[in-house]
C-alpha cells in the first residue's frame, strides 16, 4: 500500500490538524469512540493443531479415540462424552470445586451454549503445515498476505486503506493467534498492568487523578497540539521517500485514536487459586480487558490463542485437558460479554492449525497423534440468532475421518455436494459478521464458494 | 546503466519483442537474473522442474527452485553451473533438451535460434569463462549499492543514525568531524562496533531470532530445563544449594545466554560468521561454569567474564564430550526448538533451513494435501511424492540432530541411531559420513556454512534487525496487478543484498563489515528522492521499499531517550526503564514466548505510550539540565531562565529572543538531528510555541491562576538520588520559563523525527 502525498495531506487536514494531535495532550476530552454498531468478533486459537474426534466429530472406535467411545448428544451436537476430575488431571484437591467450575467438558458446554452454536466438521484445510494450516483457517486464503478476518472486522471502525483516521485505537487487539493486519489496521496489544491507567490519560501527572495535577496547562498542551499539527503537515508535504510518506500518515492515524483510551473502563481482572490454571486465568484477564474495550467502543476485533494442541506425545492425557480448559475460557467470554452487555453482537469463532490422527502414533500410553489436514471449526452466534444459525452441525468426516462434502442448499453431507473449506467458512463468516462488502473484503476478495453457511 | 538494463528486462518479461541492450556492467548473476531467469527459466522450465513438478518425479537430473524460494537467483544458477559440463553431440545439454535435440520429457520448450535461445547460449558462454558469479567486466561500473534516484543522509547524518541505532548514543564532536565522505563513515561505523554497547545490540536482535530469552522468565527457569544426571550442577550439585535469590539470577541469566553469547563472542573476535555454527566450544561465564561443571578458569565472579570451554558430562562412569556445533547444539536452542517422537527433528530442519539458509522449504512446496494419497504408502514421506518434495530435503539435516533425545531436549546419547524409514542424514546431495569429526551435527554445520544461502541468510536477517523491515521478496502471482511493480522493488533489493553478501564474503565473513556494508545501503541512508535521476510515478512506486522510517523499538527509544536529554525514562522506585517493563509489550516489543513479533506500525496505545513519555521526559530533563552550569548542559545550551521574549510589560527581549531561538537550533539538531539555521521556519514555530506558552504563563502566575512553584522540579540530582544544594535547585518557576521549555521539549519529543529513524 502506498499512500501519496496528496491523499495523506487530505487525510490528516481532513480530520482537522489539530485534532490529530489535541488528543496527544489531554485524553479525557477527547470525542466518544467509534460510532461502529456492527458486529464485534472474538477470535480464538486452539494452538498446534486440535483433535476433532475428542470434540465434536467424535468416533465409536478405541483406534481413534483410546479415552473414551461414548458419543453424547446435546441438540443436534454430537461430541465425545466423557467426564472431567481435576483430581485425574493431577490438579491441587484442595481447590478442585473452583477448577471444576473453569474446566468443562464436551457435555457441560454444549448443554450451556449449544444452542448458539454452529458445529463445522470435516474442514478440509489441504494442508498439514502449521503456519499454513492456520493462515487458512483464519484468513480462508492458504497463500500468505491475506489478513486475518479479525483485520476486516476491525477496519469497519476505520482503516489506514480507506484514508480514514477514525478507528479506534485498539480496533484489531490481539495477545497471539493469526493476526496478520494486511494494512488494514495496525495491531495492537493489551496489558492486564495498571499501566493502561497512565495511557487513558498521558498528560496527567498521577493518572489515578486525572483531574489533578497535569504536566502541561491547557493552554500549554493546546499550544503544543497546534504546533505539532503544523509541524505534522509539515513533514508530509516535504516528504519524498514513501516509507516515510506512510510512516508519517500511520503515526497521524495512531495519534488521532489516542484519546479515546480514556473511555476504557477494566474491571478487577480474575483471580484463580492455585497455579493450575494459570494458563486459562490469563485467558480470563486477556478477555476482560478485550470485552471493556469493545464495550467502551475500542476494539471490534479480539484475537486470542491458546497453545499445546501439538499433541504428537501424551496425546491423551494432554489433550483432553486442553479442551477442557478451551471451553472453560470460552465459556468465559460468553459469560462476560454478557455481563458487559455485548452479547448481540459478539460472535466467536474458534478453530486449530488442521487435525490430528486419525490414528496414534504408538501403542504407547504416552503415544500422540500427529498432523491431519481434516478439523473442526466453531462459530458462536449472538442469541437473536440462535434459532436461525445455533444448534447446528454442518459437514463431516467419514468413519476414516475423511472430510465428506456439503450440499449447497441443504448443508446436509452428500458426497455428491461440495467440499467445506476453510474459504467456505470465510465467506460465510463475511457475511455473518457484515464485511463481505466493506473496503477489506474487496482489497482481499474470496473465491465465490457455492455453500452458503449464514 | 542498471536501472535501464532492470526495466528493459521487465519490458522483455512482459513483451518478448524488445531488445535489451548488452549491459556491459552486468555481472553473471545479473544476466542469469535478466536473461535466462525472466523470460526463460522463470516462465517455462520451473513448470515441470520445481520441486514437486513432472521433471522432479521423474528424478531429472535438473532441479531449479520458483521464486518463493529465498535467494533462488543464486540457487537456480548454482543448478545451472552443476549441469554446464554436460554436453550432447557437443552442444550443452541445457540447450540440447529443451530445443529437443536430445529427449527431453518435456518436448520441445525452446526454439533454436529465438532470442531466449541465443541468451542462455551466450550466457552459458560466459558461464564457462567467469569463476564468480558477481565479477564484473568492467571496472567502471556504478557501485551496486547506489540507487541513482535516491538522495542519501550525509555521511555525517548515517553516523548519527548509525550510532543510536547500533550503540545507542550520539556521535562526538570528535566523531563527527573525522567524516567527511563515504570511506570516512564506514570506517566510523566500524569503529563503532568495537565499542561493548554493539554487544547489546547483537543480543537483543539476535534474541529476535533465537528467542531464548524466554528462559530468563523466571528464576531457574533455564537452569530447570538441563537434565540433573548429566548436570548435577544445574540441581543439588550447585543451584539448589545456592542461598541467595540474586545469585540464582545470575546462573539463570548465565545458562539462559549462552548462544548469544557464543555469537557475541564470535562477532567481537572477528571470527568468520559461520563459526556460530560449527564451534567446537559455547561460552561459559563463572556461574555457567559452576552448573556444567567446566574446568574453565576465571578471575571472579565477574558475570560479564565470558570464555569459551568445552562441556563433557559423566555417565554410568563413562565422560561423555558435548557434541558442540555452536548455537544448533545449545541447550537452550535445542529446547526452543523441540521436538517430538513423531515430528523427529522435522522442526529444527525446518528451522534451520529458515534462518540460516534462507530457504523456507514450505513456501517452496506449499499444496494442498490429499490424505487420501498419503494413505496408501507404508512411509509417505519418503514414497508420496507431495511429501517427499519437503521430506527429501527436511530430514537429512534432520538427522543431524537424531542424537538427542525426543523428550528430554538437549539430553545427548552418542551412540542413539537416526530413526529408521526416513530419508538418510545428509544435506542436500551429501550424505553424512559414518564418523564425520566432531559428530554429525558439526558436519551439518559445516555444510551449511560452505552454502552461499548462509551469508545471504544471515545478509536478510541482519537488514531486518537494522532496518525494521522485513527483506524485499518476489511477488509470486504474476497476474496481481502490481506485479512488475513489485517485481523490480525485489530486483533493486536483490541487487543490494547480493552485493552486501559478496561483501560479507570478501571480508571472511565477519559480521561487523555485514552490519557496515549493509549501513552503507540507500534501504538504511535513503533520505529522499530525487538527485540526479529524478524518478517517474512508477518508479517512485518501485522504490517503496527504500528507506528505513523505522518506528523505534522499545529498546532503541529507550537509549535515544538517555543518549539524548541525558536522562533515563525510569520507574521512580527500582530505576527500571519504563519502555523495558510496563510499556514494552504495549509499545510492540516481545516477550520471546506468546509475543516474538514486533509490532511495526504504531496504533493508539503506543500513540499514549509515546504521549507520555514526551510528557514525562520534559517534566525531568528540562528542570534538571538547568541546575547544571551551561557549559555542562545537554540541552539547554544558549539560556538562562531568565530568557523570556518579553518583559513584564509586553516588549519583546531582543537578546534573549536570539538566546532562546539559538537554544531550539540546538535542541532540533540534539534531539532530531535537524541542522537548522535561527530563521528557519521550523525554529520559528517552536519558538512561538515557547512563547505563547511563556506569556500565558506568566499571566496565569500572576493572576494566580496558576502558581509558580513548579510540580515538575528538581531537588535531588535523578542519577544518584542525592540532594542539590539549594543554590542549584529549580523549584520555582515566576516567568514560566521552565514551563515554556518544558512545551518546547514534549513537542521535540513527540515528534516524528524523535520516535522514527
Amino acid at each position: 500500500m502506498s499512500l501519496s502525498r496528496r491523499s495523506f495531506l487530505g487525510w490528516t487536514l481532513g480530520i482537522g490538524a489539530g485534532a490529530v494531535a489535541a488528543r496527544l495532550f489531554d485524553a479525557p476530552r477527547a470525542r466518544a469512540a467509534t460510532t461502529y454498531s456492527g458486529p464485534l468478533l472474538f477470535g480464538i486459537h486452539a494452538s498446534g493443531g486440535w483433535d476433532p474426534l475428542f470434540f465434536t466429530d467424535p468416533k465409536e472406535s478405541a483406534e481413534l479415540n483410546r479415552v473414551t467411545q461414548a458419543v453424547g448428544q446435546v441438540g443436534n451436537i454430537r461430541f465425545a462424552d466423557a467426564p472431567i476430575d481435576p483430581v485425574a488431571f493431577g490438579y491441587d484437591a484442595q481447590y478442585s470445586a473452583a477448577y471444576s467450575e473453569r474446566l468443562l467438558s464436551n457435555r457441560t458446554f454444549f448443554e450451556r451454549h449449544g444452542a448458539r452454536t454452529t458445529v463445522l466438521n470435516g474442514v478440509d484445510t489441504r494442508t498439514n503445515n502449521h503456519d499454513t494450516g492456520t493462515r487458512y483457517v483464519w484468513s480462508g486464503k492458504s497463500e500468505i498476505g491475506h489478513p486475518a478476518i479479525g483485520a476486516l472486522v476491525a477496519a469497519m471502525g476505520g482503516s489506514i486503506s480507506g484514508g480514514h483516521a477514525d478507528g479506534p485505537p485498539l480496533a484489531f487487539l490481539s495477545t497471539g493467534g493469526y493476526d496478520y493486519p494486511g494494512g488494514l489496521v495496525p495491531l495492537s496489544r493489551a496489558s492486564s498492568s495498571g499501566s493502561m491507567k497512565k495511557l487513558m490519560f498521558p498528560n496527567a501527572i498521577d493518572a489515578t487523578k486525572p483531574a489533578d495535577a497535569s504536566y502541561h496547562a491547557g493552554f500549554a498542551a493546546d499550544a503544543i497540539a497546534r504546533a505539532q499539527a503544523a509541524r505534522m503537515n509539515a513533514q508530509a508535504g516535504q516528504a519524498t521517500l514513501p516509507t516515510v510518506q506512510r510512516a508519517l500518515a500511520e503515526l497521524a492515524g495512531a495519534r488521532a485514536s489516542m484519546g479515546e483510551l480514556s473511555a476504557l473502563d477494566i474491571p478487577p481482572l480474575v483471580d484463580l487459586p492455585g497455579n493450575n490454571l494459570e494458563d486459562v486465568q490469563s485467558l480470563m484477564q486477556t478477555t476482560q480487558i478485550a470485552l471493556a474495550s469493545m464495550k467502551a467502543g475500542l476494539t471490534l476485533a479480539a484475537s486470542m490463542s491458546y497453545s499445546g494442541f501439538d499433541t504428537h506425545g501424551n496425546h491423551d492425557r494432554d489433550m483432553v485437558v486442553r479442551i477442557t480448559k478451551l471451553l472453560g475460557a470460552i465459556d468465559f467470554v460468553i459469560s462476560e460479554a454478557e455481563r458487559q452487555g455485548l452479547s448481540e453482537r459478539l460472535v466467536i469463532f474458534v478453530g486449530s492449525d488442521f487435525g490430528r490422527g486419525p490414528y496414534y502414533n504408538g501403542t504407547a500410553t504416552s503415544s500422540g497423534k500427529d498432523h491431519w489436514s481434516t478439523t473442526t471449526n466453531l462459530v458462536i452466534v449472538p442469541p437473536s440468532q440462535a434459532s436461525q444459525f445455533g444448534n447446528r452441525v454442518i459437514g463431516g468426516t467419514t468413519d476414516a475421518v475423511r472430510a465428506r462434502k456439503v450440499a449447497p442448499g441443504s448443508l446436509q453431507v452428500d458426497d455428491q455436494g461440495m467440499p467445506l473449506t476453510p474459504l467456505t467458512v470465510h465467506q460465510g463468516l463475511r457475511k455473518l459478521l457484515g464485511v463481505d462488502g466493506s473496503a477489506g473484503a474487496t482489497r482481499y476478495p474470496l473465491a465465490n464458494d457455492p455453500i452458503a453457511l449464514f | 546503466m542498471r536501472r535501464a538494463a532492470v526495466l528493459l528486462a521487465l519490458a522483455l518479461a512482459a513483451c518478448d519483442s524488445v531488445e535489451v541492450p548488452d549491459d556491459e556492467c552486468s555481472s553473471l548473476r545479473d544476466e542469469f537474473a535478466d536473461k535466462v531467469w525472466a523470460p526463460l527459466m522463470g516462465k517455462v522450465c520451473i513448470t515441470c522442474h520445481q520441486p514437486g513438478g513432472l521433471a522432479w518425479e521423474q528424478n531429472a537430473r535438473f532441479s531449479i527452485v520458483p521464486a518463493t524460494y529465498p535467494g533462488f537467483i543464486d540457487q537456480n544458477l548454482a543448478s545451472v553451473r552443476a549441469m554446464a559440463g554436460y554436453e550432447y553431440n557437443g552442444e550443452p545439454l541445457l540447450l540440447a533438451k529443451p530445443s529437443a535435440v536430445a529427449i527431453h520429457g518435456g518436448g520441445l520448450q525452446l526454439e533454436k535460434g529465438s532470442k531466449e535461445y541465443k541468451d542462455f547460449k551466450a550466457f552459458l558462454e560466459r558461464m564457462a569463462t567467469e569463476e564468480g558469479v558477481n565479477s564484473r567486466s568492467d571496472g567502471s561500473c556504478e557501485p551496486a549499492l547506489v540507487l541513482p534516484e535516491v538522495v542519501l543522509l550525509t555521511p555525517q547524518d548515517t553516523l548519527r543514525k548509525a550510532s543510536l541505532a547500533l550503540v545507542g548514543r550520539l556521535p562526538s564532536d570528535a566523531e563527527l568531524a573525522q567524516v567527511t565522505d563515504d570511506a570516512s563513515l564506514a570506517t566510523a561505523v566500524r569503529g563503532l562496533l568495537d565499542e561493548p554497547a554493539f554487544d547489546d545490540w547483537l543480543i537483543i536482535n539476535w534474541n529476535d531470532v533465537l528467542l531464548t530469552d524466554l528462559y530468563g522468565s523466571y528464576t531457574g527457569r533455564s537452569v530447570g530445563l538441563l537434565n540433573g544426571d548429566d548436570f548435577p550442577g544445574a540441581h543439588g550439585a550447585y543451584y539448589d544449594d545456592v542461598g541467595d535469590d540474586n545469585t540464582k539470577k545470575l546462573i539463570t541469566t548465565a545458562v539462559m545466554r549462552e548462544p548469544l553469547e557464543l555469537i557475541v563472542h564470535v562477532v567481537r573476535s572477528g571470527l568468520p560468521f559461520g563459526e556460530i555454527l560449527t564451534a567446537d566450544y559455547t561460552m561459559l561465564n563463572p556461574y555457567s561454569a559452576q552448573v556444567y561443571e567446566s574446568d574453565a578458569q576465571f578471575t571472579g565472579t565477574d558475570p560479564s567474564e565470558w570464555k569459551a570451554a568445552k562441556v563433557h558430562f559423566t555417565r554410568a562412569g563413562q565422560t561423555i564430550e558435548w557434541p558442540h556445533s555452536g548455537i544448533l547444539s545449545s541447550p537452550m536452542v535445542l529446547n526452543r526448538q523441540p521436538t517430538t517422537a513423531t515430528n523427529l527433528d522435522r522442526h529444527r530442519a525446518w528451522w534451520v533451513l529458515n534462518t540460516f539458509l534462507a530457504t523456507d522449504i514450505l513456501t517452496v512446496a506449499d499444496r494442498p494435501v490429499d490424505p487420501d494419497a498419503a494413505s496408501k504408502f507404508d512411509y509417505p514421506w519418503r514414497q508420496d511424492s507431495q511429501c517427499v518434495v519437503c521430506h527429501s530435503v527436511i530430514d537429512p539435516i534432520a538427522g543431524a540432530f537424531a542424537k538427542f533425545d525426543n523428550n528430554d531436549q538437549e539430553r545427548y546419547f552418542p551412540d542413539k541411531a537416526p530413526p529408521p524409514n526416513v530419508f538418510d542424514p545428509g544435506f542436500g546431495e551429501l550424505k553424512t559420513p559414518a564418523a564425520p569429526e566432531g559428530g554429525p551435527l558439526r558436519w551439518l554445520a559445516r555444510q551449511i556454512t560452505a552454502d552461499r544461502r548462509f551469508p545471504l541468510a544471515m545478509a536478510r536477517l541482519t537488514f531486518r534487525m537494522l532496518t525494521g523491515r522485513e527483506p524485499v521478496e518476489h511477488p509470486r502471482h504474476p497476474e496481481d496487478p502490481g506485479y512488475l511493480t513489485d517485481e523490480a522493488a525485489w530486483r533493486d533489493f536483490d541487487h543490494v543484498i547480493s552485493d552486501v553478501t559478496t561483501r560479507f564474503e570478501a571480508a571472511h565473513e565477519d559480521y561487523r563489515e555485514l552490519v557496515v556494508a549493509l549501513v552503507m545501503t540507500p534501504y538504511f541512508r535513503a533520505a529522499a528522492l530525487g538527485g540526479e535521476d529524478t524518478p517517474d510515478a512508477d518508479r517512485v512506486a518501485e522504490l517503496g521499499q527504500v528507506g528505513t522510517a523505522r518506528l523505534l523499538t522499545p529498546e532503541l527509544l529507550d537509549k535515544k531517550i538517555t543518549a539524548t536529554t541525558g536522562l533515563p525514562w525510569s520507574r521512580s522506585w527500582d530505576k527500571v526503564s519504563w519502555l523495558m517493563s510496563d510499556f514494552d509489550i504495549l509499545y510492540g516489543g516481545i516477550d520471546s514466548d506468546k509475543v516474538t513479533q514486533r509490532l511495526t506500525v504504531p496504533n493508539g496505545v503506543m500513540a499514549a505510550v509515546q504521549a507520555r513519555m514526551a510528557n514525562e521526559v520534559a517534566c525531568a530533563a528540562t528542570p534538571w539540565d538547568f541546575t547544571k552550569e551551561r557549559g555542562e548542559r545537554l540541552l539547554f545550551t544558549e539560556v538562562e531562565l531568565t530568557d523570556v521574549p518579553t518583559t513584564p510589560a509586553g516588549d519583546d527581549v531582543p537578546a534573549s529572543i536570539q538566546r532562546i531561538k539559538q537554544t531550539i537550533v540546538h535542541l532540533f539538531e540534539r534531539l532530531l538531528g535537524e541542522h537548522l539555521a535561527s530563521d528557519d521556519a521550523e525554529v520559528t514555530r517552536a519558538y512561538e510555541l515557547f512563547r505563547e506558552v511563556a506569556i500565558a504563563g506568566r499571566a496565569a502566575v500572576a493572576d494566580h491562576s496558576d502558581i509558580d512553584w513548579l510540580r515538575c522540579s528538581a531537588k535531588k540530582d535523578p542519577l544518584t538520588g542525592q540532594d542539590l544544594p539549594a543554590e542549584r535547585r529549580v523549584e520555582r518557576d515566576v516567568d514560566y520559563s521552565v514551563r515554556a521549555w518544558m512545551a518546547v521539549m514534549t513537542y521535540l519529543l513527540s515528534d516524528y523525527r524523535y520516535l522514527y529513524e
